[in-house]
């Protein structure tokens, strides 16, 4: 608890949340919902002792858009191109993740083929959201070039999908049992050279932030996620993996044909903002690997089963299904009834989880801190909302 | 039962304090996901929490299921999970018998109406004690069902605005055929 | 080493460091400063859409009938997410199978899913490569679809009526003669009767 008086401001005290010691006079200060660094539309209450922060109260909800409520009104298949719009970053994840779960629930069998194209795509997907958190993240704590670079090679991860999903952001590119289209020569090629080109670019990105000082100066030791609140808080992602504990969802509850690819988990020890960035980069280049060999196993063959079900009423029941998104686990949680419209359709989204537990991450730190935490972390507004 | 899953330590600490039982009616993890699936009395699920805590297993989700229409109670749902091999535990928390809600006009209904049911709102116990995960969820519960937690230090709305009157995910809010009888729209 | 003469060392390669890092950074500038540009001069040039571009959905022109095959089974507005989809469709006179006669989108709401595209029984939906579509109201992005098709319509109607009564005649004219094969002898022998009398 701070020890110096203030003058003028021992008048009125304050008893934080924190402590029962009094505390000199603190101040509110609102940082968003529209702020340049906030991501989306998050607004953060921070309770100030000057520059240092005392609580912060997280406030959300600006970007709901009633996508569970929507879920209740329409069935299985109309809720497809919802799925995208959770987390616009790495749609083509929570799209295929979403048909996967409908798949298990109906017990689809889904082509060879579609199988690796879908992981080729998620993994493209993650690298492009992984990419957009590098530039945005490097942007946030001043440095504007690498978000040039970052978004030259994201644009060419846009392009390869927009070639074959027609979509550049919000894919629908999944359909129950397989895909809406399917991939050429060409496709194989442009992903090929793509995982050349940035293998390439990796090292000049490492040389040009990793090895900065003024990067390193505002990341090293900033807000430190430890095993203890990342247990607690049910962090998941690379934010969990920066704390030393390697959780993926592709290794702890392998899904679709995940276990047939060789890959690491990058994990870190320190759980700070640097460990963060550290794992995230790693995860690109591990992300790559899982790329190269599904597109030297891809076999040839349908990417639809014979007959895809038209209009379905899956049996009563429950499912859970989880995926590893760009973010962490996100979890869809499907309830039938019986009927041709889901009961209820519960999203647990990762950055809902490693938000929440801002407060116990941000006190005592400063403002400038708190962009590059925030930042660090990685939070897509609209999937918190949803 | 839950098929054929090995039954874990922290199942067998939380069978032998009673805190939990076996769910009858689960299918098992390759039909719904879930490794166990258990019921759990409210008044007992701090204490299964605090288990599951010791265990080092993360909260994963908490949800709420609506089922007034059918079974005239609402039904909180979570599941823990480990941070390494998966094995989730998904527990049933019932609350108590409520009324069912009006049906729709446009909709047969075969419920009847309870003799003598409390009101909304429904009450649970909080787990944020043990899991600070468990506060935003239960805010959102708060906000999107009305069920009040007991011991939450900050049960305010999450996602509504501060001053909505409403619960969105209430079953019967914003009924289509309600909308469609009503001033138009369809009400979603 | 005494605690001053570490500190002065640690900031001497701080600086140091900033110094080779900054040095790093200009390196990667002048090397990109030689590369040619990436960034696309839109409006002055035009990226080329891509093969499979999702846009607003528009009917198929088909190359026999030069018309759309729209016969307003309305799937496609009973699957549409966004409820942007509404058809009118009518039986033309003397023909037995319905088509459109209204077929409105509403862009705005529109998600470009695709999933109108997989259940249209015809195949008359395909995806529109419009791209730069902008207004002042929301009312401008309902489309007609079927404003380009008014006059094929005619044709194709006319043609096709011409067709069905070509067919109808032609199965009057086989009833006919199946009615004239099976009543010819009782015939022939009325036309005996009357030449008897």
């Amino acid at each position: 608890m701070p020890t110096r008086a203030k003058a003028g401001a021992v008048s009125e005290r304050q008893h934080s949340k924190l402590g029962d010691a009094p505390l000199p006079e603190t101040y509110h200060l609102n940082m968003g919902p529209q702020h340049p660094s906030m991501h989306g539309v998050l607004r953060l209450v921070l309770h100030l002792d000057g520059e240092r922060i005392l609580d912060v109260d997280p406030v959300i909800g600006y970007a709901h858009r009633a996508h569970e409520k929507m879920a209740e009104h329409r069935n299985y298949l109309m809720f497809l191109p919802n799925t995208s719009r959770v987390d616009y970053l790495s749609g083509m994840i929570y799209n295929l993740a979403y048909c996967q779960a409908v798949e298990k629930m109906l017990e689809i069998e889904v082509p060879e083929r579609a199988e690796y194209i879908r992981v080729i795509c998620s993994e493209l997907n993650r690298i492009s959201s992984h990419l957009l958190w590098f530039g945005t993240f490097l942007l946030d704590i001043g440095g504007i070039t690498p978000f040039l670079y970052a978004f030259d090679d994201r644009e060419q991860i846009l392009e390869i999908l927009d070639r074959v999903t027609g979509s550049r952001l919000t894919y629908c590119y999944g359909r129950f049992g397989g895909l809406t289209e399917d991939v050429d020569t060409t496709f194989l090629d442009q992903t090929r050279a793509f995982v050349k080109r940035l293998r390439e670019r990796l090292p000049e990105y490492h040389a040009l932030v990793t090895g900065n000082v003024i990067f390193r100066g505002r990341c090293e030791g900033v807000g430190v996620i430890d095993q203890h609140v990342a247990l607690a808080y049910g962090v998941t992602g690379p934010c969990l993996r920066a704390a030393g504990i390697a959780f993926d969802v592709r290794r702890a509850e392998p899904y679709g044909i995940y276990d047939r690819f060789e890959f690491d988990i990058p994990t870190e020890q320190s759980g700070d903002a640097l460990a963060r960035y550290k794992v995230r980069v790693a995860e690109i280049e591990q992300s790559l690997r899982i790329i190269e060999q599904a597109v030297a196993q891809i076999p040839d063959g349908p990417i639809m089963p014979d007959k895809p079900k038209k209009r379905f009423k899956p049996a009563a029941g429950e499912l859970y299904f989880a995926v590893e998104s760009a973010r962490g686990q996100f979890g869809i949680y499907i309830v039938s009834d019986g009927s041709e419209i889901p009961f209820r359709i519960k999203l647990r989204t990762p950055s809902f989880s490693n938000l929440a537990a801002m407060p116990a991450v941000l006190p005592q730190t400063t403002i400038a801190d708190t962009i590059a935490i925030v930042g660090s972390i990685d939070v897509v507004i609209p999937e918190i909302d949803r | 039962m839950s098929g054929d899953a090995k039954i874990s330590a922290v199942l067998e600490t939380l069978l032998a304090a009673k805190l939990v039982q076996q769910d009858e009616q689960g299918v098992g993890y390759a039909k719904s996901g879930m490794h166990h699936e258990l019921l759990c009395p409210a008044e007992a699920i701090r204490a299964a929490a605090t288990v599951y805590r010791e265990a080092g297993f993360f909260l994963e989700m908490v949800t709420c299921l609506d089922l007034r229409e059918t079974a005239r109670r609402m039904r909180l749902v979570y599941t823990f999970n480990r941070l390494g091999p998966a094995e989730r535990h998904r527990l049933f928390v019932d609350l108590a018998e409520v009324k069912p809600f009006e049906p729709s006009p446009n909709v047969k209904s075969n419920a009847t109406p309870a003799t003598d049911p409390p009101a909304l709102p429904q009450c649970a116990p909080s787990i944020s004690s043990v899991y600070p995960a468990a506060d935003w969820f239960e805010r959102e519960i708060f906000d999107m069902f009305g069920v009040q937690f007991s011991e939450h230090p900050n049960l305010k709305r999450l996602l509504l605005p501060e001053d909505a009157d409403f619960h969105a995910l209430l079953r019967d809010f914003g009924r289509v055929e309600d909308a469609d009888q009503g001033e138009g729209g369809r009400g979603v | 080493m005494t605690a001053t003469t570490r500190a002065k060392t640690n900031y001497l390669v701080t600086v140091l460091g900033g110094l080779f890092s900054l040095l790093a950074g200009m390196l990667i500038t002048l090397r990109n400063l030689f590369r040619r540009p990436v960034t696309e001069q839109y409006p002055k040039s035009k990226p080329a859409l891509s093969k499979n571009f999702r846009s607003a959905i528009a009917l198929v022109r088909f190359e026999e009938t030069q018309t759309h095959d729209c016969v307003a089974c309305m799937q496609c507005v009973q699957i549409c997410p966004s409820f942007c989809i509404a058809i009118e469709g009518d039986k033309p006179e003397g023909l037995k199978r319905k088509r459109a006669t209204e077929f409105h989108v509403d862009y705005a709401l529109c998600s470009v899913c695709g999933l109108c595209i997989d259940v249209c029984p015809t195949n008359t939906l395909k995806y529109s490569r419009v791209y730069d579509q902008v207004a002042y109201r929301r009312d401008a992005f309902v489309y007609d679809l079927l404003t380009e098709f008014r006059d094929a319509e005619v044709a194709y109607l006319e043609k096709a009526r011409q067709e069905a009564a070509a067919k109808e005649a032609a199965k009057q004219a086989a009833a006919a003669a199946r009615a004239n094969k099976d009543t010819a002898p009782a015939a022939a022998n009325a036309s005996k009767e009357l030449e008897n009398d």
